[in-house]
């Protein structure tokens, strides 16, 4: 995909088909990046999967 | 000449060993049946390699007047008096002294020093664990043996070092480091290092307050001796687990996955790691409650602490009932309970709410040390491991971390299809493994490649 949109259509490919198919994938990424479940869940993975944000980096163990 | 070597009943110890909460909680320890201490034998004068550091980097340049010889209180659990243990030592009664080898329980260092209550500070100590059955229930600890030396008589003990804070060169994450360092010194051979050795090379960079006396390391700072000791780390941050399963802020299928995962990952997470001999820092929020004000509790209190997990107690269906801890506040192999009914331990149960007035114990987070060479995180078989179960609802999973040397043992004492070529096959040093059991059987193995950065499948083994 990321060559037709650097160098163009192969040759002889049916361009209106190629733009189809290309506007598809484009407009779901669009709506996924879009859906705020969908970035939650990016948020929520990488935390889950051991993140440490700053403030438990701070966290004191004073007992 | 300063008297040392003299023998004492353990009703006689505690002048000794003093008041602190750790004092009592280890003569507690000792009268346990399965423990039943009777003896006890004081060395004076001993040198403890740990104390003389921390004592070389704080205590001797302090004004005030500190001993560098700190008390060893040797445990055994058989009678014997102050002549029976001469006649032993000089070597004219030989059963006596195999008596002595044989019930010897451990010992525990008491500092010259006291604690911020008047108390004298437990030091270094190797205490015997209780037996392995205990009923229909199984103990497991992560210990290591131990050479001792009395005055020359050779003494052997299974245990896992324990030491309280002293307040300057330690707090309870220091400790915490301490204690866990001293398993991975054997495992990973680390660089054995005392409290204040530990907190210098915690908090080698620039912060906000001084290191020594030592208020308390960060999360950060605990991190950072990690890497300085040329180790890596996986945190578990079940408290923002929590936080998903428990706010408003995401969609209900997010919510219900961390919700089942919250429920399993803590009884989990230990029975993948601690039998690979790899000890976990688990983070607590301890939590005291005010009165209710117009329908309201309000926190009173909260402070955040570090235990290490040793070890753990399952039924007989594989679950685990207990957690085995070494909390420098507390003691050695001190014991938790869950508190809910699931038997998730996010919650617990212990002293600190049966004796310190805290109300609330919540886990927040699991701190593992990795190996470097340890490239797959927990975290990414463990999504693997719960896919094959739900693919597998007949049988009973398990996952953990082993070695080639260790899993090849095993399998060399089991029947497998393709045994040979299995056991003459290259493999990498660090593996993942998850089990499948059927009816108390070993059915199926999956071996997962830990040195690897992705979850890579390098054998199913089915067994006979």
């Amino acid at each position: 995909m990321l060559e037709i949109y650097r160098y163009g259509p192969p040759e002889g490919a049916n361009v209106e088909e190629l733009r189809k198919e290309y506007d598809a994938v484009a407009s779901s990424l669009e709506s996924l990046i879009n859906d705020p479940n969908e970035l939650r869940e990016i948020y929520n993975s990488a935390r889950m999967n051991g993140h440490i944000s700053d403030k438990d980096l701070e966290k004191q163990f004073t007992c | 000449m300063v008297k040392t070597g003299y023998v004492v009943s353990l009703d006689q110890i505690h002048s000794v060993l003093g008041d602190s909460y750790q004092a009592k909680y280890l003569l507690n320890y000792l009268r346990d049946p399965t423990i039943a201490a009777k003896t006890a034998l004081i060395e004076e004068n001993y040198i403890d390699r740990d104390f003389t550091i921390d004592f070389s980097g704080y205590y001797a340049r302090s004004f005030g007047k500190t001993n560098k010889c700190t008390k060893r209180v040797h445990f055994f659990s058989n009678i014997f008096g102050q002549a029976q243990f001469e006649k032993a030592l000089a070597g004219n009664d030989a059963q006596i002294l195999k008596k002595i080898i044989a019930n010897y329980l451990g010992f525990t260092i008491v500092k010259p020093f006291e604690n911020h209550f008047g108390h004298p500070l437990i030091g270094r100590t190797l205490m015997q664990m209780m037996p392995r059955i205990d009923g229909e229930n199984t103990r497991f600890y992560i210990y290591s043996e131990y050479d001792i030396s009395l005055y020359g008589i050779p003494l052997q003990i299974k245990s896992f070092p324990f030491q309280a804070q002293d307040g300057a060169v330690s707090a309870c994450a220091t400790m915490s480091l301490w204690i866990l360092n001293k398993k991975l010194n054997k495992l990973f051979h680390t660089p054995l290092l005392s409290p204040i050795e530990i907190t210098n090379k915690a908090t080698d960079s620039v912060e906000e307050t001084r290191s020594i006396p030592s208020s308390g390391l960060t999360l950060k700072q605990m991190l950072t001796f990690f890497k300085s000791i040329h180790l890596d780390y996986e945190y578990i941050n079940l408290e923002y687990m929590n936080s998903v399963f428990l706010g408003d802020d995401f969609c209900d299928d997010i919510k219900r996955k961390a919700g089942r995962k919250l429920k399993r990952i803590i009884p989990d997470t230990l029975k993948a790691i601690l039998p690979a001999n790899i000890p976990i820092i688990a983070i607590l929020c301890m939590r005291e409650y005010d009165r209710e004000v117009d329908g309201e509790v309000k926190t009173k209190r909260e402070d955040l602490h570090a235990v290490v997990i040793t070890g753990y107690k399952y039924n007989s269906n594989g679950d685990i009932i207990r957690i085995f801890i070494h909390d420098d506040q507390i003691g050695p192999y001190s014991r938790v309970k869950t508190k809910n009914e699931e038997g998730s331990f996010l919650s617990w149960e212990n002293e600190w709410i049966k004796n310190f007035g805290y109300n609330d114990i919540t886990v927040d987070g699991l701190l593992i040390p990795y190996y470097p060479k340890i490239r797959l995180n927990y975290r990414d078989v463990y999504e693997t491991y719960l896919q094959l179960m739900e693919k597998h609802p007949d049988k009973i999973l398990y996952l953990y971390l082993t070695t080639v040397q260790d899993y090849k043992k095993r399998l060399f004492s089991l029947d497998a299809e393709d045994k040979i070529r299995i056991l003459k096959k290259s493999m990498p040093r660090f593996l993942w493994v998850i089990s499948a059991i059927e009816k108390k059987n070993i059915i199926w193995d999956q071996l997962f490649d830990a040195t690897s950065h992705k979850v890579e499948l390098i054998e199913h083994i089915n067994f006979i």
